[in-house]
């Protein structure tokens, strides 16, 4: 019997080639668009795993106040721990951007050139791969740091600088004002040499042996920071950031698989509808309900699997990963991975959207092929639910579009269903803008000074023109990241902090951003650690300032003096408006405003793409399933839009009918889905951004909304002027063929 | 005359499968008239009937409905025509599943320019106490008479049934031929059925026989007996 039927499916296909192909091409797309994104967090999670075990990536690192000597590196090493000397000098290059300076490594943290060889001469380096990028350099150009002239040998990346962060405080990335550099070990003797007054950072970094990390922190004095590999944000950090994409891209791809399955059924429950006499009359001549089943879920099926394995060859192709990979890329500093083909993930795309597609059109196909032979044959419809709806509705036209969306309310529902995911995947796209369009903004409106100086070694007394304080860092736990929490002193009026703490040592001022990311309010706990003297402090919160640059917490200075055991006019930061004369030995680092106004922007440039295709993805689902689901409703009703035909009603007239109440589905739904997809999507947003401590303003503006409702309009619009044609095509004489 | 059919033909297919269904059909209407046409199947009736109700179109010849030639309009004048001059009504009633009786037949009564008393028209056909019932919980000869007030409430200058009692026993068809009757005398509609039935065609002013598309007999009834009284519907 199957085999019989079976040949009208090429005819099915070919009467409603345009329907299954815009089904193929959303399925294709929603694979593709998960295969990318999964796809590339699979390739730079693995790449990761095995770059750090080829390149030796090390346990942890510390820094230390003088250089070890002979005696404490024998010390530190007799338990099996091997160490590798990993100073570092920033150094200005001739455009005002900053290289570190390292030596080349030799058994920890190995640098993965991606182009030239290591340098093997004093004027010869190494550039980190993105700062070569962004700058335009290559191998064989020249360079010209600290007034010196270096050729570059090689570009590429180590496992300790995955993320490329100046400091860890570093709001972000920022290639074009910072990176890394390395010159062969005379090479940085030379540099030395050349340029007394730089400060250099005494790191060392670390193979545990037989101990624990903590043992050995033990074992260490005079450590100015001990930082292990699981704390350690500049390390991972590409992976650690994919891993919530990786999560995202399959729930959510689900989620739309879904969607389009039901969508598909609904064509499905139509034809169905459609073809009920007949189908009436293959039972009552004994075909059994089982293969009309399978008949009715084939095609379906088949259209399915294959947008499926087109989305997942194109999903590993260089259009997908490469193309939604390349932001790991130009953010991180990692080498290029191969492809890795995750089985999950070929299982996914292959088989999950067949799969869902069966079990979804299998439940909805099976409740219709379960009426009698006799209900079938008499094309029974089911009138019993608007049968229960009386309106007082006075205008007709109001009236006429409430019954047929009534009539319609499995399309209805669809599209607002439609709309609600479609609005999910764009809040996350307009979430991700606005979140850093904010971090732009307000870290560039909420630094009031100019400079920030860095003591390494404080002077006695601050320099003219500059305000003192005590800055010390500390962390906070977010969602399994450490995040750094800058502890500013406050002393009465600051010129640049609007806080103002009271005396007390567990007394502290958060920052807005602390609100935002934690919810935390005044009288609230807060617990911060001390990694380096592994130790925990509990604080009250007495208030909040408006502050957002990064995780902040003020303090009373003299408080915060007396709580890390400073002396009563101790100071290791100064800000001001104007730079200061301070000798450059002294100091960390300098931070202007020009800086952090760049490092914010960053963001903003960086997650662009990812923006752009949010809202391009979603505007497409959204687009298709209208359209869909309206030319659904168009169709099933062909024989009233005829009959209407016949009675002499115009096209505009007709549209109004047919039509215009779908304005008031997409408006409603619109009114509906937006602020619940709103509101899931910045429940869960924090995830996204857990390894990132800056604030989280996801609120929109006016216009924003303005222009979403404007976006759902046009694409209404433009939706319904397309089937305005169809309806064009329903011929008044297709109620002539309503006879039995 | 209130329609005037001049020559009409009609052909469907092409080439091997060419058909032709109308070969010259020539006939008047004259206003407020009853007018039957009946043939066998396949005798060209409701071809015809949608000829005249510019439901499709014709090869040639000339249908005008008082004096406006309607053969040769472009898709949207023939749909104004409609709007402005005609009433339809279907063997299969046709009436929309989730409209009430009433919202059926207020899809008529909103593009009327002059509709009529829509309470008024329901008593008459007996639909009152239905008015607020959906078409599944109709009788077919209640779907019927709905039928009939959709097509009648914007006052149609001409009424084209077609088989209007084929869905139905013997004796709705007499209520509804009955009503039909009633309606003609009232509102001075002129009528064109189109029927296999043999015995309607005493009922009105005028019959038209068809045969394998040509016209086999034209003649007006010189004795009309009322539907009430017909016999073998």
């Amino acid at each position: 019997m199957n085999r019989v039927l079976n040949k009208r499916l090429l005819r099915d296909l070919k009467s409603n080639l345009g329907r299954y192909l815009a089904l193929m091409f959303m399925i294709f797309l929603g694979i593709y668009i998960v295969v990318g994104i999964v796809g590339s967090a699979e390739i730079v999670i693995d790449g990761t795993e095995k770059w750090k075990e080829k390149n030796q990536v090390e346990d942890g690192q510390f820094s230390v106040f003088l250089p070890l000597s002979e005696e404490e590196e024998k010390e530190i090493t007799s338990k099996g721990t091997s160490i590798e000397k990993m100073s570092s000098m920033d150094l200005r290059v001739s455009d005002g951007s900053e290289l570190r300076a390292f030596a080349v490594r030799e058994k920890i943290d190995l640098i993965m050139l991606d182009d030239g060889r290591l340098p093997s001469s004093e004027n010869e380096v190494v550039l980190e791969k993105n700062y070569a990028r962004v700058h335009d350099l290559s191998v064989g150009d020249l360079i010209t740091i600290e007034n010196s002239s270096f050729s570059v040998v090689g570009t590429g990346s180590v496992p300790d600088y995955d993320q490329m962060l100046k400091t860890f405080a570093s709001p972000a990335v920022d290639a074009e004002t910072f990176g890394v550099m390395f010159v062969s070990k005379e090479g940085y003797g030379k540099l030395k040499e050349a340029l007394p007054d730089k400060v250099e950072t005494y790191t060392y970094a670390y193979h545990l042996g037989n101990e624990t990390s903590d043992a050995l922190k033990a074992r260490i004095e005079g450590l100015t920071s001990f930082v292990t590999y699981a704390d350690n944000i500049r390390i991972e950090g590409a992976a650690g950031d994919v891993i919530m994409d990786k999560k995202v891209g399959l729930i959510a791809g689900v989620i739309v698989l879904f969607l389009f399955a039901y969508v598909i059924s609904v064509f499905v429950v139509h034809q169905i509808e459609r073809e009920q006499p007949v189908i009436g009359a293959l039972y009552a001549l004994g075909v059994k309900k089982r293969n009309l089943l399978a008949h009715y879920v084939i095609l379906p099926t088949v259209t399915a699997l294959i947008g499926g394995l087109l989305g997942l060859l194109v999903g590993f192709s260089p259009l997908g990963v490469g193309f939604m990979g390349r932001t790991h890329y130009e953010y991180f500093s990692i080498p290029q991975f191969p492809i890795v083909y995750a089985p999950y993930l070929i299982i996914y795309g292959a088989v999950l959207p067949a799969f869902i597609c069966l079990i979804v059109n299998l439940w909805t196909v099976n409740r219709k092929l379960s009426k009698t032979a006799l209900s079938l044959l008499r094309n029974e419809q089911s009138a019993g639910s608007y049968k229960q709806v009386n309106l007082k509705c006075k205008k007709f036209t109001v009236l006429f579009s409430i019954r047929q969306l009534l009539r319609e309310k499995r399309s209805a529902i669809t599209i607002v269903v439609g709309m609600l995911i479609t609005f999910m995947i764009i809040s996350l796209g307009i979430n991700t803008y606005v979140l850093c369009s904010s971090v732009k903004d307000r870290n560039t409106e909420d630094t009031k000074y100019e400079y920030m100086y860095l003591y390494k070694f404080p002077d006695e007394k601050a320099p003219e023109g500059g305000e003192a304080t005590f800055v010390k860092n500390l962390s906070i736990d977010c969602l399994g990241y450490t995040l750094d929490v800058s502890v500013i002193g406050i002393d009465g009026e600051s010129r640049y902090f609007d806080a103002h703490p009271e005396a007390g040592k567990s007394k502290c001022v958060i920052n807005r951003s602390m609100v935002q990311r934690y919810g935390y309010k005044v009288g609230d706990k807060i617990i911060l650690t001390d990694s380096v003297e592994d130790m925990d402090y509990c604080f009250t919160v007495t208030g909040i300032s408006e502050y957002s640059v990064g995780f902040t917490v003020f303090m009373d200075t003299a408080s915060m003096r007396e709580l890390f055991g400073e002396k009563e006019d101790y100071f290791n930061a100064v800000y001001s408006d104007t730079a200061l004369p301070i000798e450059e030995s002294r100091l960390y680092s300098v931070t202007s405003k020009q800086d952090i106004e760049k490092s914010s922007s960053i963001f903003l440039e960086t997650m662009a793409p990812l923006t752009v295709t949010l809202l391009s993805a979603g505007s497409v689902i959204f687009m298709v399933v209208m359209y869909l689901m309206l030319a659904v409703m168009i169709d099933r009703s062909a024989m009233g839009i005829s009959l209407i035909k016949i009675f002499g009603y115009r096209p505009g007239e007709i549209r109004k009918l047919y039509l215009n109440g779908n304005f008031y589905v997409v408006l409603i739904g619109g009114i509906l889905a937006f602020p619940i997809a709103k509101k899931i999507i910045d429940t869960i947003y924090p995830n996204f951004i857990a390894n990132v401590a800056c604030s989280m303003n996801l609120s929109y503006s006016w216009y924003l909304y303005l222009l979403i409702a404007a976006g759902v309009l046009l694409i209404y619009f433009a939706v319904s002027s397309l089937l305005v044609g169809k309806i064009k095509r329903i011929s008044p004489s297709e109620i002539l063929k309503n006879r039995e | 005359m209130y329609l005037t059919i001049q020559d009409v033909k009609k052909s469907y297919g092409e080439n091997g499968s060419y058909i032709q269904v109308l070969k010259g059909i020539s006939t008047n209407v004259e206003k407020g008239q009853m007018c039957v046409i009946q043939g066998t199947s396949g005798s060209g009736k409701s071809t015809l009937l949608n000829c005249i109700g510019g439901l499709d179109t014709m090869d040639s010849g000339s249908v005008k409905v008082e004096g406006k030639e309607i053969f040769g309009l472009k898709p949207m004048a023939l749909s104004e025509y409609r709007r402005e001059n005609l009433g339809f009504v279907f063997q299969f009633y046709n009436l929309v599943p989730n409209l009430t009786v009433r919202e059926n037949i207020q899809i008529c009564q909103h593009i009327a320019d002059e509709p009529l008393d829509m309470d008024e028209l329901l008593e008459t056909l007996g639909l009152t106490e239905h008015q607020n019932k959906f078409p599944s919980q109709l009788s077919g000869g209640q779907q019927q008479r709905c039928a009939i007030a959709r097509a009648l409430i914007k006052n149609p200058k001409l009424l084209l049934c077609d088989e209007p009692t084929g869905a139905l026993d013997s004796k709705t068809s007499r209520d509804i031929l009955v009503l039909l009757e009633k309606i003609n005398a009232k509102y001075n509609t002129t009528m064109l059925i189109v029927t296999h039935n043999n015995s309607i065609k005493n009922m009105v002013h005028k019959v038209i026989l068809l045969k394998d598309g040509m016209i086999k007999k034209d003649y007006e009834n010189e004795v009309r007996t009322p539907a009430a009284e017909l016999e073998d519907l």
